[in-house]
């Protein structure tokens, strides 16, 4: 029975073949029934409706199909991809995407783009022209059309030739269940075109689903990989590059995402929005005909600018230059793209590579290069800032007549790794960690000392999560043609990837918290240890003093028996007041000690501790000629609750700078004026005088921890700078919720500082 | 002359016997002793060598003093040990008690002997070593040593001739039973007449008239009811002027701590003025004084409203200046009776908080007037115009 089937068959086939216009679809139906009868052996058959399902399973989100066809134009060394789309913003609109990239000739056609999972890409994962890295996933393009559109009109055509080909493609309706995939044919269709015309246009008809701003949004971001955010060089010493890296110029490769809404609103991304304009810092080095190097560092995002002159020569290199831009990537240095994109970014493109009369010398700055010891130092946390390759895009120029103790490789794989090669590695690896820790310490310093929101300008992080898990769960909301709301993978992966790295920021921020913590934490161990030896002394002292003035007080007596003269009664005067001096110094501390004891807090009456502070130095100020104000108003003034000696402490400390500010003056002018006022709801305390002022250069340094602009020798009673007065002061605020900065001096005044704290609660 | 001890585990501290010795002028005779035996022989010592008075240390155990027969320190012990030794033996023999002055370092006295009120009261007189620097204070403290030593002679004396049995308060205070009658007549004082031991008598008159204001005023109150201003010229010769009147105090103590009878005052005032002293206002009562006394005198200013012409009564318990009972509030004291003048602190040192330094406490029955001076809601109409 089968037999006579074959034999039917095989007569039918002869009679097709025989015929002059032969009918291709009957020849592949017969040529399957024929297969059908081979009875030693089976084979797979795919049903047409799988490519659709292939298209939902591999292309989930429709921005990422969208994503795909724009990174086949990159990979067919396009230099530019139009998308516009109309009537996006409902099912039914359509889209074309067209780029001039090398096109595909009928064979490519039939070969490579009708065939499921061709491995084309793998056996060339480089771009015939431009030498590109190819982006796209092998074999999806076809599946990524279908998801977009129920229709494809594929048209290409390559250089050189004066006709380009025309597919149509009627998903839906032709690749429908029980239908044979190989069985279903599509005629191509010719059409005229200018021999210098090549590239493909897909127009996909009927889209499926409707387009918002998010996702034109998310497919942006997705082609940001496609080429280095930096743009290409195309010039050297003012002579125009054909070639670099060893390769044809590459003009780059822009996408214009094109749509207009109903609501006639213009969505347009371009990638002329580089990359490069959310660095944090921009970097620039370069060494001098002297040898010396110099580094240079702006960063408008922090508002700050430094630069550095390296305290060695660099004698073997000669005169070089770098520059390089520094990226942290942190939410909030990083606009318009997600952290991860950025670090993708980074990954890709990072470091610093080296060029060489005009030419790139591999392989430096490629991913895996670590020539600059970055990696290895971070990696091991010999550096603790963020100064990783990917931290840095840059590029350092060299010349063969210039740095000619820097020659390539023979095999053109690098630099001959000399002494010269070392100085120049440590010269750019220098300047760029310099400049990471001085962003650093930039970063790290507030505005003003008191300034709270100083960690909460990015935002909590339970608050950025909670940000991230609302976009998942809205994505959700809007994926599928089915209206299923399941997360796309890929939308899930990003978001455990921002969480994952919003966790580790916050755990690096806790750590260099932990680390300031136990410096100061080793500080207030030095200074307790002081206080106690103090406290301990300052009793022993007191003690001597006392015996000391009632030895002063015999001997005056025996004077006095033995009817002295004023001459030798004056010697006795002068040690008399000399000790009157020191226990006004002994009572303070006595006294400062006493209140440190008492741990509880308390409102502090402001016109007390001032008066008191006032009366104790009195004669320690009159013999040093210092004349003193004080103005207080309104005489109620009290703080929020405090400790007393905190208040002590900060007068004390802005006595002692400025008795010192005006001993360096040497003004015979020697006025302080301490006064006290009410601002919104702080008291205001002002501490003023004659001395030489602060430099307008250091204003924003003397609150820190060990600055200190005084020197031994400068007051053998008031003592040498520590670098700790003002930062206690600073401290002091801070606990207490309050501020100190330096303000405004009065006419007659250099110097004024002002100490902020929280008025009581019943006076605000 | 009265003979002392001064008894002091640092050798140096010697120069306060001295000093001490040489400001009185011969009133007294300070020898200085190391603690060199256990607490309880240093007492029988001290009693058996018959002192007027001792003057102690509080840390008598900072430099160690072994015995000749071994390594033991033998004065493990502080002022309060060796003074309540001291004490015990008075309870058996009064006629040995004498006074206890504490002489120490003003934070060991502020720190830990004010912390512990049963040391407090075995000790008639306390001064830190830091007052005895200048020579006012050193002769102040000398005079109240002095004092304290003649008035414990009194006692005894008087308890000698009345066979050591109590005797009444009058004889020992100057008073004649008719003015005792009407001055003293107070429980608490009336119970002062009960008491066999003189130390005892001794805290007693400290507490109900020489340290608070009542029945006895001090200089400070003196003014305040006058209504002259402490920085007044002729205060001197006021006072001598008040004393040929009789009005000065000569009792127990007079000599260490000046004060003055306020009955005796209160009578001559109404006399000068037709009219109590509070009745009227203190720049009045200045002219009317200045006129009587043939002296010309300073009126005190209000520290609150700046104005002469308020009712002054009583020294601030802060600032010591006249004040008058409106623009004060009530000080609260534990041991307050109904004789006595309440204490009270002026608004002004409320509102500067002056009094915090001072270890005064509010009254409860002030405290909301005080947190309204305290956070500008009360201002003097000064302050607020300006």
């Amino acid at each position: 029975m089968k037999s006579d089937l074959l034999n039917t068959l095989k007569k039918q086939l002869s009679i097709e073949l025989e015929q002059e216009h032969v009918d291709f679809q009957a020849i592949a139906e017969l040529n399957k029934k024929i297969l059908e009868c081979d009875k030693s052996s089976v084979r797979f058959s795919i049903d047409a409706r799988h490519i659709h399902r292939l298209g939902f399973e591999l292309v989930g989100r429709q921005e990422t199909a969208l994503s795909e066809l724009i990174k086949n134009s990159y990979d067919a060394d396009a230099t530019e991809v139009r998308i516009d789309f109309v009537a996006f913003d409902k099912p039914g609109g359509f889209l074309t995407i067209a780029d001039d990239g090398s096109g595909m000739t009928e064979e490519t056609i039939r070969s490579a783009w009708m065939r499921l999972s061709t491995n084309d890409k793998e056996l060339s994962p480089i771009s015939d022209r431009f030498k590109r890295s190819r982006a796209g996933r092998k074999g999806i393009g076809r599946f990524a059309v279908e998801r977009l559109g129920k229709e494809l009109i594929l048209e290409s055509g390559v250089l050189g030739e004066l006709q380009g080909v025309r597919v149509q493609f009627n998903w839906d309706d032709v690749f429908k269940p029980d239908v044979d995939i190989g069985m279903l044919s599509f005629s191509i269709e010719r059409f005229d075109k200018a021999p210098e015309a090549h590239g493909t246009k897909l127009t996909i008809v009927t889209m499926r689903d409707r387009w918002t701003e998010a996702q034109l949004k998310r497919v942006w971001k997705s082609v940001i990989l496609l080429q280095p955010p930096y743009k290409v060089r195309r010039t050297y010493r003012g002579k125009a590059l054909t070639k670099t890296e060893g390769k044809e110029l590459d003009p780059g490769f822009s996408v214009v995402i094109n749509g207009k809404s109903s609501s006639e609103i213009q969505a347009e991304f371009s990638l002329d929005k580089t990359f490069l304009d959310q660095r944090l810092a921009r970097i620039s080095g370069y060494i001098d005909k002297d040898d010396r190097a110099h580094i240079l560092l702006e960063s408008k995002k922090l508002g700050f600018s430094d630069k550095i002159t390296l305290d060695r020569k660099f004698e073997l290199v000669g005169e070089t230059s770098f520059e390089a831009d520094y990226f942290i990537y942190l939410p909030e240095f990083i606009e318009g793209f997600s952290t991860r994109t950025a670090t993708d970014v980074g990954s890709e493109y990072g470091g610093i590579r080296v060029y060489r009369d005009g030419f790139r010398v591999l392989p430096y700055g490629e991913p895996r290069d670590d020539w600059l010891k970055l990696a290895y130092d971070t990696g091991r946390r010999n550096i603790i800032v963020p100064a990783h390759n990917v931290n840095f895009f840059g590029q350092l120029e060299l010349s063969s007549d210039v740095n000619v103790l820097l020659e390539e490789t023979s095999s053109r794989e690098g630099l001959i790794e000399n002494e010269a090669f070392v100085q120049l590695a440590d010269f750019v690896r220098s300047g760029l960690e310099w400049a990471a820790l001085r962003v650093a310490a930039a970063r790290e310093r507030k505005q003003t000392a008191g300034q709270k929101d100083f960690t909460s300008k990015r935002g909590k992080p339970s608050e950025r999560v909670k940000k991230i898990f609302e976009d998942v769960s809205a994505t959700s909301s809007q994926s599928g043609p089915s209206g299923a709301s399941a997360v796309p993978a890929d939308v899930l992966k990003e978001a455990q990837e921002e969480v994952q790295k919003i966790v580790e920021n916050f755990e690096q921020e806790q750590e260099q918290r932990e680390k300031a913590h136990l410096r100061y934490e080793e500080l207030l161990r030095i200074l307790a240890s002081l206080g106690t030896s103090i406290a301990v002394f300052s009793h022993e002292i007191r003690g001597a003093l006392n015996g000391f003035s009632g030895s002063i007080l015999n001997l005056k007596g025996l004077l006095a028996d033995l009817g002295a003269k004023d001459k030798a009664k004056k010697p006795i005067d002068d040690v008399e007041a000399s000790l009157s001096q020191l226990n006004d110094l002994a009572s303070y501390v006595m006294s400062l000690i006493a209140h440190t004891a008492k741990r509880e807090k308390n409102e502090i009456a402001v016109h007390s501790v001032i008066t008191e502070f006032v009366s104790q130095f009195k004669h320690y100020l009159d013999t040093r000629q210092v004349e003193f104000e004080v103005a207080i108003n309104p005489p109620y003034l009290r703080t929020t609750p405090m400790h007393r000696s905190e208040i002590d402490s900060v007068l004390f400390n802005f006595l002692t700078n400025s008795i010192k500010a005006m001993d360096r003056a040497n003004t015979g002018n020697r006025k302080i004026k301490i006064s006290a006022d009410r601002e919104g709801e702080y008291v205001r305390i002002g501490f003023q005088d004659t001395g030489s002022g602060v430099d307008p250069a250091i204003a924003d340094k003397i609150f820190d921890a060990f600055f200190t602009t005084h020197q031994y020798g400068d007051d053998e009673l008031v003592g040498p700078g520590s670098g700790l007065g003002l930062k206690i002061v600073s401290d002091i605020a801070s606990a207490n919720s309050g501020l100190v900065r330096l303000g405004d001096a009065e006419q007659g005044f250099n110097c004024r500082f002002e100490f902020l704290v929280p008025a009581a609660i019943a006076q605000q | 002359m009265f003979k002392g001890i001064f008894v002091d585990d640092k050798e140096e501290e010697k120069k306060y016997a001295e000093l001490l010795t040489k400001i009185s002028s011969g009133k007294l005779n300070i020898e200085f002793r190391l603690p060199e035996h256990e607490v309880t022989e240093l007492a029988d010592h001290l009693i058996g060598q018959h002192f007027d008075f001792a003057a102690i240390d509080f840390r008598l155990d900072e430099v160690p003093i072994k015995g000749a027969e071994g390594n033991k320190q033998k004065n493990k012990y502080r002022a309060s040990a060796l003074a309540q030794q001291i004490r015990d033996r008075a309870i058996d023999k009064p006629s040995s008690d004498l006074p206890l002055i504490l002489l120490s370092q003003e934070d060991y006295i502020k720190r830990i002997f004010h912390a512990d009120s049963t040391a407090e009261d075995l000790f008639d007189l306390v001064i830190s070593k830091e007052e005895l620097v200048t020579e006012e204070p050193l002769r102040l403290a000398a005079a109240r040593i002095t004092s304290l030593a003649a008035a414990y002679k009194t006692i005894q004396s008087v308890f000698a001739k009345n066979n050591n049995k109590p005797v009444a308060l009058s004889v020992l205070l100057g008073l004649d039973s008719n003015e005792a009658e009407m001055v003293l007549n107070h429980q608490a004082i009336r119970a002062i007449a009960k008491i066999q031991y003189p130390h005892q008598i001794i805290s007693k008159v400290m507490a109900l008239l020489i340290q608070r204001p009542g029945i006895l005023l001090s200089d400070e109150h003196l003014l305040a009811r006058l209504g002259v201003s402490p920085d007044s010229p002729n205060i001197s010769q006021l006072k001598a002027k008040l004393i040929d009147l009789k009005l000065g105090y000569s009792g127990l103590l007079c000599d260490g701590w000046p004060r003055w009878w306020w009955h005796r005052l209160d009578a001559w005032g109404k006399g000068i003025l037709g009219a109590p002293l509070g009745s009227s206002a203190g720049s009045e009562r200045v002219l009317k004084l200045s006129s009587a006394l043939k002296i010309e005198l300073k009126p005190a200013a209000s520290k609150w409203s700046k104005s002469s012409d308020e009712y002054f009564w009583v020294a601030c318990s802060s600032c010591d200046h006249p004040t008058e009972l409106k623009h004060s509030v009530l000080g609260y004291d534990a041991n307050y009776q109904p004789f006595l003048e309440p204490s009270r602190i002026c608004w002004y040192c409320i509102q500067t908080g002056a009094y915090d330094s001072r270890d005064l406490i509010i009254d409860d029955s002030d405290e909301n007037l005080a947190e309204q001076i305290k956070n500008g809601k009360i201002q003097p109409q000064a302050q607020m115009s300006s």
